[in-house]
């Protein structure tokens, strides 16, 4: 994998989800689509995996990094790290029996990884909100927020495999690596 | 066998595994020893800022903070300086109510508070947080432009979006009053355009852009005699939690009254800011010149109006 393009790739990716995302909201609801997780499943379903393991990973301690969660002023290294790890397990089981280079397979594991990472996100804060300090949502709604937001990530996801899916020979995932390709 | 995968061509996990754990450790540690992770993310953001902030840009130019269509830029210009107008005029009335306060508390013999000057700040909003449940503004100016927690930001010269919390050197994070934890704050209704008299409410963020709170009848009237009604000016008037440079400033508009569902004598406002702080491209910092944040009474006019 060429990791400067993954670098490159993720720097935009991360601009997008704190620079564009809110004005996606719909409403005044907290439901707003994902740029970081389909660039994540597009690694995650092409790139080998541990390379795919290590690169979620990353982007996940980015997301962790960038962003408190509400209840909070300090940032916390974790949950999103974690999420994206999950996310990144299920994509490399489920890019077996998906149908390679097709933009609405990135879009439906990004709906799945989105979820995963929602899952997860929400668990760790509900139990540090129980053993450090009080977190600043209730779990049960949140939880419902993210799942929606889950379903909303498909939009970027068809997007977004329609300008990362071009660039897979570049980024170093050859006809061999493609979606599909069991590893 | 290529290194590092086992003989099943699974990935080594070891290093995973240890990954794994550290994760999860740093997810359960205080606040208070959090602080290595804490110039992590001031250093991520710096990075993501340079991309974050072209994006952010458009976002705000398609999607702007201003509820309803724009005026003309003339229109808008005098309904600004009728604002800040109006604002000078609050604090100087609210300031000669607190001094005879003081007077009154000088006779008892009470310690003083000092006069806090303050200074402005442009600084674009550069990012959100990435963090859905979390309305936190990131903007483009920190420790380096003298910047310090518990600086009050205000967007189209008179509206509060809230405070800073964190400051790095070159972005600081600024928490809107809409925000689920934002707290309580409490704010005057004003009943008529002169602002001569008033209702007093405390106000809590709802989630969903607004804030409401019931609000307090004064002694001897009755609820049908002094009602808020939707359209009403609410300004901040909270100097207990909020600086100086915060009084006056306004919180929204009343959009509904409703009586409270506990005590159907009581009314409960809701306020909406007249913008939406979520999708703000500048907030203006105001800046306390002490270094003590928490100093709350008597922001000076001098060099503190736009």
């Amino acid at each position: 994998m060429n990791r400067l393009l993954f670098a490159l790739l993720a720097w935009i990716a991360l601009g997008l989800e704190v620079g564009l995302r809110p004005a996606l909201r719909l409403g005044t609801t907290g439901i707003a689509p994902s740029f970081v997780i389909p660039l994540a499943v597009f690694i995650a379903a092409s790139a080998p995996p541990r390379t795919a393991l290590w690169s979620c990973l990353a982007l996940g301690i980015a997301v962790d990094l960038l962003g408190p969660a509400a209840g909070s002023s300090q940032v916390v290294l974790g949950p999103n790290a974690l999420g994206y790890l999950l996310a990144a397990q299920l994509v490399l089981a489920l890019r077996g029996v998906m149908v390679r280079r097709n933009p609405l397979s990135l879009a439906f594991l990004s709906v799945m990884a989105a979820a995963t990472t929602g899952v997860v996100v929400v668990a760790c804060y509900a139990a540090r909100g129980l053993l450090i300090d009080p977190i600043g949502f209730a779990p049960a709604p949140e939880l419902g927020t993210r799942l929606l937001a889950a379903l909303y990530t498909a939009a970027t996801g068809l997007f977004m495999a329609l300008v990362l899916l071009p660039l897979a020979p570049t980024i170093g995932f050859g006809t061999e690596r493609r979606f599909g390709s069991r590893r | 066998m290529a290194r590092g995968l086992t003989s099943t061509g699974q990935p080594r996990r070891r290093w995973l595994s240890v990954v794994i754990l550290v994760l999860l450790g740093f997810t359960f540690v205080p606040p208070s020893v959090n602080r290595v992770v804490q110039w992590f993310g001031d250093l991520t953001a710096t990075a993501i800022a340079p991309v974050s902030h072209p994006f952010s840009a458009f976002a705000r130019w398609i999607a702007p903070a201003r509820i309803g269509a724009a005026p003309p830029a003339e229109i808008q210009a005098i309904e600004e300086e009728l604002a800040r107008t109006k604002l000078l005029h609050r604090r100087s009335e609210q300031r000669a109510a607190r001094l005879e306060q003081l007077i009154e508390r000088l006779q008892g013999g009470l310690a003083v508070i000092p006069d806090v000057p303050m200074s402005l700040l442009a600084a674009p909003v550069v990012a959100a947080s990435a963090d859905l449940s979390s309305e936190m503004l990131t903007i483009r100016a920190g420790a380096n432009q003298g910047v310090a927690p518990g600086a009050v930001a205000v967007a189209d010269a008179v509206q509060l979006v809230g405070r800073v919390e964190t400051v790095a050197p070159a972005l600081s994070r600024v928490r809107p009053i809409t925000d689920p934890t934002a707290g309580l704050l409490r704010a005057r209704i004003e009943l008529d355009g002169a602002g001569s008299s008033w209702l007093l409410t405390q106000l809590g963020p709802d989630g969903d852009g607004t804030l409401s709170g019931p609000v307090a009848i004064p002694d001897g009237a009755t609820p049908e005699a002094v009602r808020a009604e939707p359209g009403m000016t609410v300004r901040l008037d909270d100097p207990e939690a909020w600086p100086g440079a915060a009084q006056a400033l306004v919180v929204g508009a009343v959009e509904s009254v409703s009586p409270d569902p506990d005590q159907p004598q009581r009314q409960v406002v809701v306020v909406r800011p007249t913008v939406r702080l979520e999708r703000i491209s500048e907030v203006v910092l105001r800046i306390p010149r002490a270094t003590d944040a928490s100093d709350t009474e008597f922001d000076s006019d001098r060099g503190g109006t736009p």
